[in-house]
């Protein structure tokens, strides 16, 4: 391959060739072209001497990529070589770079036509001056704005640098300069704000160029966050901004501007200029955009630009109304303004996008809460707003001035709350999420979101509904009554629009009073079921019908006190179960378990004029019940009746109970077990295991909801449970050792996994919500040391199940140190083996790893003893693969091993064997720890290495070390004491890993860690600096300071572009040869 | 619009870049769409991998040349230099990750620097993991830079065609395009919400032996 040749530097690079490489990656050729030009372009920017040959390549190409390429391979150099260059080469390259922008944006066509050449070569230059200014190029900013003052193509791009610049400096900057240079940075720019800051107003006040002026608000975006107010308050600025609000081509760049304004917050001072700010952008938006505009509608159809206006508009009245609402209550001439702009944010909030009502619904739940935390306040002072205590009626206060002060407040914005109730009862979000997914055995199974957005959004509406609720109760009602009755008249008839309308209804149970909430849910519920009555048609029946038991679910309390009622709605669940339509009888099951979960004791109990319990009566028609369902429907079913028996006190009441409902399964089971002990081969037909499984799974449901109350049943059938486990366990194992790779992915395979399993949720399912009951462990892991670990263990690697590992590190969570003789029998059977499977690579069996090192981390914080009691080969297996986990470049694994470090580290300290323990480890550990900090791939354990390095600095000074660190054998003169000895060792370390560091850098860097060891912040900020050091050669300031380290770098630099002759910069050349 | 000799394919083709920190989920993403499987092993992507992606909308096939950057800082190759004439973008981030969420402006400031005013998602993917360490509330970032934010779950296939369509209508400028035909996904996974699940159920009351509203009668005197 041609291209190949690139790669040899020693000659000038061939940019033609060049050229070709870099179009062959950009266009599409074949997958394969693609990949090798990747592959040297790769090469070439991660090779130390490419950036010689940038200026030679940039000026022979005429590619803008080529362009872009080269000027990608001088950023490297500029981060973390610039200040080892020569300073003729560093001038040379500044003023190359600048000359090239000026050249380019002198002129409209190439500035235009160059764009992201430009663009790259501005992104260069503010890199070399992060690095040069302020100390060697004091005259930057002047510089700039002189270069502005040129040419208005030329004042645009400076606009564009300006811009960079403080996104370097401000937002950028962390983690990718020190400490320091940032301060110092921040300070210059400040302080050479007025300078930029008088351009700006100039550009817009003087020019009436559109690029240029878009340029400057967008510059000027950047610095509105950060600059001080007296910029902004106390010159045109504002009434400038404001000047270019209604231009179209302007109204985004100015609007974002005027909400970072907004957004400021530092006191009272400026009140009067919001205000005026706030009254000028209503005239104007007015014109623009009058009120009675329907903006939706506009929404809707509008362009990109015109959709990110009307959210830019959000943004702005929320962020002002969040920070300054009160100055404009405050003041009678300005409440129409005020309410104008609430008018304009209640329209905007109608609009169908989601992110835009996000934004406004994070304003309202705020307001909401300030005016419901005002009156609650007022009326309760003893109170605080929260939502358990929404339930209490308020009483009439007294006239006090709190009060009226209160019910002006209220007065003023009853309206736009009421407008507000509409929008929320109109757009309630979906309480609940089912998904559909197959599991990797093949099932189906229903998977409810627990934490997503559109759960969040429900929750806030929720709240907000209630609040809103809470300072009109008759208004939310009459809207929702209102609502209602426009389905009934079918002015606003359809699916979505009664489904949101129900979710809205059902988010306010237990907002009211009883007696009223009664009332509503009443009118509620016979509003809905006229309402069915007059729709025609299956499927509109079908959805009011679910609607109805979705709000009878949300009731509780109601459901809770009328007795008669609940038993009508659960008799009519049970009907809807043998509806075979798709969709309904999993709607019965769902809502049946929801209302049971809140109403359970009902059940357990004799009702008035009834002669049993409700649950009794049930279980005797259990069978004909769930005649209909499918088996995932029984599951439910089953949980909801093991919750109903939860709440049985009675222990005999509850066996019966129990029994009667695992009456159908445990039949069922004993048959299979029974015609096994006569030949196990029915055990291996597909529709016994699939039996085998349901009947499995219906337990795990029950134990669920039944807890420690599951315990009679989970021991009728553990035993067999367990030789099922290891018979389909040694099947499954076979099939792989002698079926090969695809075994696994065979039906019947995946079968019997789903089988084992389910055996192993069972267990983990019981052993985790038996609460208290310390003997349990201590009777049911015995019988699983051969069946399940010792199965672990003969299996072959393929056939292990990683749950294994989860249910025995459960087991320690719950049952803590009473597991700790066991734990070297799981040692035993787990340890060597699963080892052998993780420690090939870093990626195959991701699972086990995961939950391997989850388990270590259980035995080190619960039964800490047990490692204790380890030999020193085991102790040392261990600590090895605690450093092979936090090796891992996958996230969670690593964070689990640092966490499992940090245990083990603090409990070591507290032990017997604190000594012998960190003589042993405690070099080794830091010297990984150091690997990992260092290495951009562990970036995201940062925190966690902050803490390890913490606590070993901590704990050599700690009274806990009673004996020196270092071995007395090999260490001819004894150090006076730990922190010496670890300091030094500390210091050669990093020295020898990061040659491009000088000693004394190295040195004040583990100064400053020992010293700052109690304060983490400190401690941590030492390290950011050091992890940007230890990238960089030395800087320039620190030259003057250890001037030989400095020049011996500046020599191997020069050497290194004098051995590739004719390659460095044309200026450099004449100085070499002037030298010489 | 495209990129020369892009086009070969006779219908509409465009680049869209995808970024994001290391391990948040790119590579799986894509590949959940090209043959459907869900890859648990975590290997960093070094550099670039280019896949072609294509969806059917109401107004004709279009194509999507998805370029899967490199997360990891090591591998990151050419960089920015795979954003060049990027037409549409994917910020990936992984909600039970902080510091990959911290990152997005990071990623967005490189992506604007050298595509100016192209269509964005915003992704947060794994929401189907328990424990997300980045809420629903805190992702705010989108909002003043006008993105577009979709929570994602790679592994429940959960809004796994949301981030295309978006840009698929934002590059057609037409708010109204659909995709018609579901690319093939196995395992093939439903989404089924309340309002579809209601579609199907029916008769319901009729079967009802005894209507609802006496017995509310005698509840309530």
């Amino acid at each position: 391959m041609a291209a190949e040749k690139l790669r040899d530097l020693s000659q000038p690079i061939d940019v033609v060739l060049l050229d070709a490489t870099v179009e062959a990656f950009y266009s599409t050729g074949s997958k394969e072209e693609r990949a090798s030009a990747d592959n040297i372009l790769r090469d070439l920017k991660a090779n130390p001497d490419t950036w010689l040959q940038v200026v030679h390549i940039l000026q022979n190409t005429s590619s803008t990529h080529t362009k872009f390429f080269a000027l990608q391979v001088l950023e490297g150099v500029i981060k973390y070589r610039w200040n080892a260059l020569p300073v003729e080469q560093r001038d040379g390259m500044k003023n190359y770079i600048s000359d090239v922008i000026v050249q380019l944006s002198r002129d409209e066509a190439s500035f235009r036509t160059e764009r992201l050449y430009v663009n790259k070569l501005n992104i260069i230059l503010v890199q070399i001056v992060k690095q040069e200014w302020p100390a060697k190029w004091k005259s930057f900013i002047p510089d700039l704005v002189i270069a502005a003052k040129t040419s208005e193509t030329i004042c645009e791009n400076c606009m564009a640098i300006l811009k960079l610049l403080s996104e370097e400096v401000f937002d950028f900057s962390k983690g990718e300069m020190t400490q320091q240079k940032i301060k110092e940075l921040k300070q210059s720019l400040n302080s050479e704000f007025q300078l930029i800051h008088e351009l700006c107003l100039y550009v817009l006040s003087a020019s009436q160029r559109q690029e240029l002026i878009r340029a400057t608000l967008s510059a000027l975006h950047a610095y509105l966050s950060w600059i001080p107010l007296g910029y902004i308050f106390e010159s045109p600025l504002l009434e400038i901004l404001l000047k270019f609000f209604p231009v179209p081509a302007y109204r985004n760049l100015t609007l974002q501007c005027l909400s970072e304004v907004a957004s400021l917050n530092f006191g009272d001072f400026y009140d009067m200029q919001y205000v005026k700010m706030y009254s000028i952008f209503m005239n104007q938006l007015q014109a623009i955009l009058p009120l009675n505009l329907n903006i939706p509608e506009a929404y809707s159809t509008g362009s990109s630009e015109e959709q990110a206006f009307i959210q830019n508009l959000a943004l702005f009245f929320t962020s002002f109304f969040k920070l300054h609402i009160k100055i404009l209550e405050s003041a009678p001439e300005n409440i129409s303004l005020l309410l104008a702009g609430l008018g304009y944010l209640i329209s905007i909030s109608y609009v169908d996008d989601t992110e835009v009502f996000k934004v406004c619904l994070d304003y309202w739940n705020s307001l909401v809460l300030e005016l419901f935390g005002t009156r609650h306040h007022a009326c309760h002072p003893a109170l605080t707003p929260s939502l358990f205590g929404l339930q209490m009626a308020f009483l009439p206060s007294t006239v006090d001035g709190v009060k009226s002060e209160v019910t002006e407040r209220q007065k003023l914005y009853s309206d736009p709350m009421s407008k507000l109730r509409g929008l929320m009862i109109s757009r309630t979000a979906k309480p609940e999420e089912v998904l559909i997914v197959e599991d990797e055995n093949g099932n189906i199974v229903r998977e409810t979101m627990k934490d997503n957005d559109v759960l969040v959004q429900y929750k806030i509406m929720r709240e907000t509904l209630i609040y809103l609720s809470h300072l009109d109760h008759e208004d939310t009602e009459k809207q929702m009554l209102s609502k209602l009755s426009k389905q009934l008249s079918g002015e606003e008839w359809a699916w979505n629009n009664l489904n949101t309308l129900c979710w809205a209804i059902g988010s306010i149970s237990g907002s009211m009073v009883v007696e009223q909430e009664n009332r509503f849910l009443v009118m509620v519920i016979r509003d809905l079921l006229s309402l069915c009555e007059v729709v025609k048609g299956k499927d509109n029946k079908a959805v009011i019908a679910s609607n109805i038991m979705y709000v009878v679910g949300q009731y509780s309390r109601f459901l809770r006190a009328h007795w008669k009622f609940l038993k009508t709605v659960v008799h009519k669940l049970f009907e809807f179960m043998h509806e075979t339509h798709p969709g309904v009888q999993d709607m019965a099951c769902d809502t049946f378990l929801k209302i049971v979960q809140k109403c359970k004791r009902k059940f357990v109990i004799v009702q008035v004029g009834e002669s049993e319990p409700f649950v009794s009566e049930l279980l005797s028609g259990l069978a004909t019940i769930v005649g209909d369902l499918q088996p995932h429907q029984i599951h439910t079913f089953y949980e909801s009746v093991g919750s109903m028996i939860q709440a049985e006190s009675d222990p005999q009441k509850r066996g019966e109970y129990l029994q009667r409902l695992m009456a159908l399964p445990n039949q069922k089971w004993a048959e299979i077990i029974g015609q096994a002990r006569q030949s196990a081969d029915i055990l291996k037909e597909p529709d016994v295991i699939r039996t085998v499984l349901n009947i499995l799974q219906t337990n795990t449901r029950v134990a669920t909801s039944l807890g420690t109350f599951f315990l009679s049943q989970i021991s009728l059938i553990f035993l067999d449970m367990l030789n099922v486990y290891r018979m389909y366990s040694e099947l499954v194992s076979s099939s792989i050792a002698n079926g090969g790779p695809y075994a696994s992915r065979t039906s019947l395979v995946k079968l019997l996994r789903s089988v084992k399993r389910e055996i192993l949720k069972l267990i983990e399912t019981f052993l985790d919500k038996a609460e208290n009951q310390p003997h349990i462990g201590k009777q049911f892991v015995p019988p699983m040391m051969d069946q399940v670990l010792g199965d672990y263990a003969r299996n072959v690697p393929d056939a292990r199940e990683s749950e294994v590992l989860s249910l025995f590190a459960t087991i320690i969570n719950k049952y803590k140190v009473v597991m700790r003789d066991e734990v070297p029998l799981i040692f035993e059977a787990v340890f060597q083996c699963t080892l052998e499977m993780i420690t090939k690579n870093f990626e195959d069996y991701p699972e086990h790893r995961l939950k391997f090192f989850s388990l270590l981390r259980a035995i080190a914080t619960f039964c800490f003893r047990a490692l204790i009691q380890l030999s020193s080969e085991q102790l040392k297996l261990v600590m090895d693969s605690v450093i092979w986990a936090f090796r891992h470049t996958e996230r969670n694994i690593a964070e689990t091993g640092l966490n499992l470090l940090l245990e083990m580290l603090k409990n070591f300290q507290k032990s017997d064997f604190c000594n012998k323990f960190y003589q042993t480890y405690f070099l080794q550990i830091e010297q990984e720890v150091f690997a990992v900090l260092t290495d951009t791939f562990h970036k995201p354990g940062f925190k966690l290495h902050v803490l390890v390095l913490q606590h070993l600095f901590s704990l050599v000074e700690s009274g806990s070390l009673a004996e020196p660190l270092w071995d007395a054998a090999t260490v001819p003169h004894p150090y006076s004491n730990n922190v010496a000895f670890v300091l030094e060792y500390t210091t050669k370390l990093l020295s020898s890993s990061f040659p491009n560091m000088t000693t004394t850098e190295v040195t004040q860097f583990v100064n400053g860690l020992y010293e700052s060891r109690n304060d983490v912040g400190r401690f941590k900020d030492n390290i950011r600096d050091f992890l940007i050091q230890s990238k960089e050669f030395s800087a320039q300031d620190n030259k003057d300071l250890y001037a030989e380290e400095a020049a011996a770098q500046m020599e191997r630099e020069r050497q290194r572009m004098l051995s590739i002759p004719g390659l460095i910069a044309p200026s450099e050349i004449q100085d070499d040869m002037a030298d010489s | 619009m495209a990129l020369p000799n892009q086009q070969t394919v006779d219908y509409p083709s465009f680049k869209l870049v995808i970024v994001g920190d290391g391990g948040t989920g790119k590579t799986t993403f894509v590949k959940r769409h090209l043959t459907g499987e869900f890859e648990k092993k975590y290997e960093p992507t070094i550099g670039v991998e280019v896949h072609p992606l294509d969806f059917f909308t109401n107004c004709g096939k279009i194509r999507f040349y998805c370029w899967d950057t490199a997360g990891q800082e090591k591998f990151g190759g050419l960089r920015d230099g795979y954003y060049i004439h990027g037409q549409c973008a994917i910020i990936m981030f992984d909600v039970t990750a902080r510091l990959t969420y911290k990152n997005v402006p990071t990623w967005h400031r490189d992506l604007c620097r050298v595509c100016e005013n192209i269509p964005i998602v915003l992704c947060g993917n794994k929401v189907d993991v328990k424990n997300r360490q980045v809420k629903a509330k805190q992702v705010t970032f989108h909002r003043k830079k006008n993105l577009q934010y979709y929570e994602i779950s790679a592994k429940s296939n959960y809004n796994f065609e949301k981030p295309f369509l978006y840009l698929a209508r934002k590059l057609a400028g037409d708010q109204n395009l659909h995709f018609v035909e579901t690319p093939a996904l196995a395992p093939p996974e439903v989404h089924i919400d309340i309002a579809d699940q209601q579609k199907n159920e029916a008769e319901l009351l009729q079967a009802a032996a005894q209507p609802l509203p006496d017995d509310d009668d005698d509840i309530f005197e």
